[in-house]
Parts: structure tokens; sequence; C-alpha cells
């Protein structure tokens, strides 16, 4: 066969990517995407001192609506005409904390409230950091009592609040190649608000003051902690994918660097007296892979029109083993709107489980 | 006019098939052509041969999405007239796309492949599918679609790359010779 049959070979695949690829419909979905809301692209969290022993974490978020507002939609007079959204990541979120939310949980759960005037926003964050056996429970509500109706998944690239300035340029310079200066990456707006979270711990008081301090004069770097990363066309298997191939870019910064500020950490904290349950196990269990271990549980409450199709198989590339989902098989195939999936992925539904790839039935 | 009512025409043996189709479809199939020929007048001459395909193939044919039949038809006539045309006017990039399927595509070409191949797409990334076949199917240059899916084309390359490598994996599993 020559290279010219080669090329026919191709003709004949199915008419359905024929047509997905054609012009016209080029980069519909990259275009719904960058109308989302800019809260969407905006979140990644920073809590504690938890967050800052993984290089790439996993955020899985779960949006809760709020007197029938629909978070996905975005507020009047937000989007620019490009349509691309900067407002949300030029200001720094007021985060909503309840207490109790992560007691006893191997994870992060935190929740969050964002307003700007025309649109409130609550989230829940799951911050999945640790190795182990353990499920991530998704709530049904928030404490307000607001329903949870969708998740999302995004990576956080959180670099240790200790770094020295020439692995921070290390770091951020793999970082910039591999988005190669993009417009997709909002490199320049690291959020120092997060990166002061670090030392949450200490508390409000004049050693939290002096130690801030002193380290804002050592490491003038460790203004800039967290780098989120918001890429406006990826889809959760993307930005699955990519955290691992730029965790897999720090193999040596992952194993030595990062463990060396957590006892940097921990040096501060002995100093002050200070147990901190978090940097104990972060310790203890440091690691920077996901754990292989984790289940996912859903809520029965998400909605299909707030569950991308996708996300099951993004989380079995992040290593997550299984879903749990708190309704019957139908009622997950219904939400989950798949016709096709490949993922070694396990959904636990009320009534059975089943393992990816299914196929949906013919409606 | 919609694809039925196109259809029916053909079936009617009617000549108006031929200029809505040209009207409805003539600059979609100019771009698949030109893609791939680089070349303005055969492109012209490649489209228009595609209607007569069409006329002459529909009926007994009933496509069932006449866009894709159509491209399909103006894909393999480009293909044929680039390789007629090779050797005064051979193009860089569409040399370069023949380079690269050789690299992930067997030498048989059977309904088998096709199964495979399309088995291939349901898995994929979409975003990779619609590179891949933006890129192998509509000869689509790597900047266009970097533009098109607001990506670098160094990124477009890569991820090309990847799924090309992937692609000869998966039909070297299942038996294809490469």
């Amino acid at each position: 066969m020559s290279r010219y049959d080669r090329f026919k070979a191709l003709t004949s695949i199915n008419e359905e990517y024929i047509l997905e690829s054609m012009p016209d419909h080029f980069n519909t979905r990259a275009a719904k995407r960058r109308g989302a809301n800019p809260v969407v692209r905006f979140f990644g969290s920073g809590w504690g001192v938890a967050c800052i022993c993984a290089v790439v974490a996993l955020t899985v978020t779960a949006f809760v609506i709020r007197a029938g507002q629909d978070p996905w939609t975005p507020p009047a007079g937000q989007v620019e005409e490009s349509g691309e959204s900067t407002e949300a990541v030029t200001q720094a979120p007021e985060p909503k904390e309840y207490q109790g939310m992560t007691a006893d949980v191997p994870y992060q759960l935190s929740y969050y409230s964002y307003g700007n005037g025309t649109c409130i926003v609550n989230g829940i964050t799951a911050n999945i950091l640790y190795k182990g056996e353990y499920t991530v429970e998704i709530p049904e509500t928030s404490p307000d009592g607001d329903t949870v109706v969708g998740i999302a998944i995004y990576p956080t690239y959180n670099i240790p609040a200790y770094v020295t300035e020439a692995d921070f340029e290390k770091i951020k310079t793999a970082l910039l190649a591999y988005y190669e200066n993009d417009d997709n990456f909002y490199y320049k707006r690291f959020m120092s608000y997060f990166q002061l979270k670090g030392l949450e711990f200490l508390g409000d008081s004049p050693d939290a003051d002096e130690e801030k301090a002193k380290l804002l004069n050592a490491h003038p770097i460790c203004q800039v902690t967290n780098i989120y990363v918001f890429d406006r066309t990826a889809t959760s298997i993307e930005f699955a994918r990519r955290s691992l191939e730029i965790k897999n870019a720090f193999p040596e910064y992952t194993a030595k660097h990062c463990y060396a500020d957590l006892l940097k950490l921990k040096k501060i904290a002995d100093k002050h007296g200070i147990t901190d349950p978090n940097l104990e196990e972060a310790l203890a269990d440091h690691s920077d892979n996901l754990g292989n271990a984790v289940t996912i549980k859903l809520p029965k409450t998400l909605r299909s029109d707030h569950f991308y199709d996708e996300i099951p198989v993004a989380l079995s590339i992040m290593g997550v083993q299984s879903l749990t989902f708190d309704g019957t098989m139908e009622e997950y195939l219904l939400l989950s709107n798949l016709k096709e999936v490949f993922a070694p992925l396990t959904v636990h539904c009320s009534d059975g489980d089943f393992i990816y790839p299914i196929r949906k039935p013919e409606e | 006019m919609n694809d039925n009512d196109i259809i029916a025409l053909y079936h009617e043996r009617n000549e108006r098939a031929i200029v809505a189709t040209a009207a409805k479809y003539g600059g979609i199939c100019h771009g698949v052509a030109i893609n791939i020929l680089h070349n303005r007048q055969d492109a012209e001459e490649c489209v228009n041969d595609t209607w007569i395909k069409a006329w002459d193939s529909i009926p007994p044919e009933c496509p069932r999405i006449l866009k894709a039949f159509l491209c399909r038809i103006t894909r393999n006539l480009s293909i044929d007239r680039y390789r007629q045309n090779q050797r005064r006017a051979a193009h860089v990039d569409m040399e370069l796309i023949l380079d690269e399927l050789a690299e992930c595509l067997p030498e048989q070409e059977n309904s088998a492949l096709t199964e495979a191949l399309n088995a291939f797409f349901v898995g994929m990334d979409p975003l990779e599918r619609k590179l891949f076949l933006g890129r192998y199917w509509h000869a689509t240059p790597v900047k266009t679609l970097a533009k098109m899916y607001d990506l670098t084309p160094n990124h477009v390359s890569v991820r090309l790359h990847r799924t090309r490598e992937r692609l000869r994996a998966y039909l070297t599993e299942r038996g294809f010779a490469i």
C-alpha cells in the first residue's frame, strides 16, 4: 500500500468524526468553556499546610446552587468582549470556612462563597493529597443548606512556601516551557493571598507576624507560593494528563525539596509549641502521588448538565479507583450522559456495581 | 434547502441537485481539496468532479450525512490528483502528512483497519481526535489548527506526535503490521 493509500485509509472512518473535525465545527466546546463562569476558571485552594506538601494536587470542586442562581452562567458584564474573563483571577475570593468539615478525613474539604455583586457562587473543595484507601465524600448540601449540583476537576500546582528563589525559577521555567507562554496559562497571576495561608496554623499572633516577616525577608519568592493554572480550552482529561506530566517533570523536586520544606515548617511549629495534625500527617505520609485507592462518593443531587461525561475518565487518569453514587445505576447513567467511556474505574451504585468501559443503553 | 431535499433531487435525477449541492457544500469541499492540493485550479476541478461522482453515486447510494459523504469523495479525488501531480507539484506539508501517516498506519487497507481506527477514535480525548483528524483527514496546516484551538503550533505538533505513537501501538497490538 502506498503512502497515498494510507491517506485514503482514513477516509472511511465514522462520519461523525469527520463532521466534528470540520472547520465549521471547530472550537465549539472551547468557545463554550471560554464563556463559562469565571469562578469556574478561578478556583484553587490553599488550605493549610497540608496543601504545601503536594506539587500537584487534584481538586474536585463541587458547585452548589444558591437561590436558584446557576454558577455556570457568566454574570452579566463580567465576560470581556474577547470571551476571556479576567476579573475573577485578579481578585482573591473570600472563603467561608466551616469548622469541623475536615475532621477525621484524610482529605481537605472546605467551602467557599464568592460573590461579585451580580452572582453568588458557593463551592465545596476536596483536595486529595494523600496516598491510602479512603473515600472522599461530597455532601448533598452545604452547611447553608444549598444543594450540590455538579463537580469539576482542577489541578493546582502548589509550590511549597519555603522554596528558594532558584528552585522557584526552575519550576516556573519548566511550567512556562510547558505552556509556552500561551494565553491559557495565567502564570502572571500568582496568588500571594494563598501563600501566607501556609502559616495559618500560627493564628493571629505576634509570633505569626514575626515568622511571616522573617519568611518574607529571607525568601522574597515566598510571596508567590501557589500557581493556579487555568486552561480555558482544556477538558478535565487534559487537566489530569497535564498534571501527571508536570508532576513527572519534577521527580527530584518532589522527593527532596518538598520534604525539606515540610521539615522547615515543622521546625517553626515546634518552636512555637504547636502540634498540627495536618503537618504531622503530611510528614508521615509524604507523597506527591494521589492515593491509588481513593473512592469519590458522589451525591445524588448532581445534575447532568453540571456533570461532564469526561470526569470519570479524568479521575481514573489521576489515580482514583472508584466512584460511589448514591443512586441507582440508571440514575447514574442518566446523570453522566455517557455514550462510551474507556477507563478502568468502578462505579458503585445502590443497585449494583459496574466497571468501565460501559455502553449506555440506547434511548 | 436541507440535505433530504437535495438527496431527493438526486433521486429524481434533477440537475438542480448539483446546483444546490455546490451552493451548500462548495466551500467546504473546496477547503478539503485546497488543503491537499495547494493549487486553486486543481482544487476547483476536484470539486467539480465531486459533483459528478455524487451524481453517479446517488442513487443507488443514499448518504446518511451528505456533507461527510461529499467531503469523502473530494478527499479521495484530491489525493488521486495529488499523486498524479506529485512529480511536478509536491507540497512540503502534504508530503509531511503522508510521511507521518506512514509511521502509524499499516500497509493493508481493509474493513478491519477501518473498524480498528473507529474503535481507537472512540476512546480518544475529543480535542485530540479533532486535532488528529483535522491534520490527517482534512490536511489542515498545523498553524491553522493551533489558531482554531487556541494552542501553539508546537503544542499541536507534540499532541499529534503522541497520538501517532498511540495509534501505532494500538494497531500493532491488534496484529496490524506497521
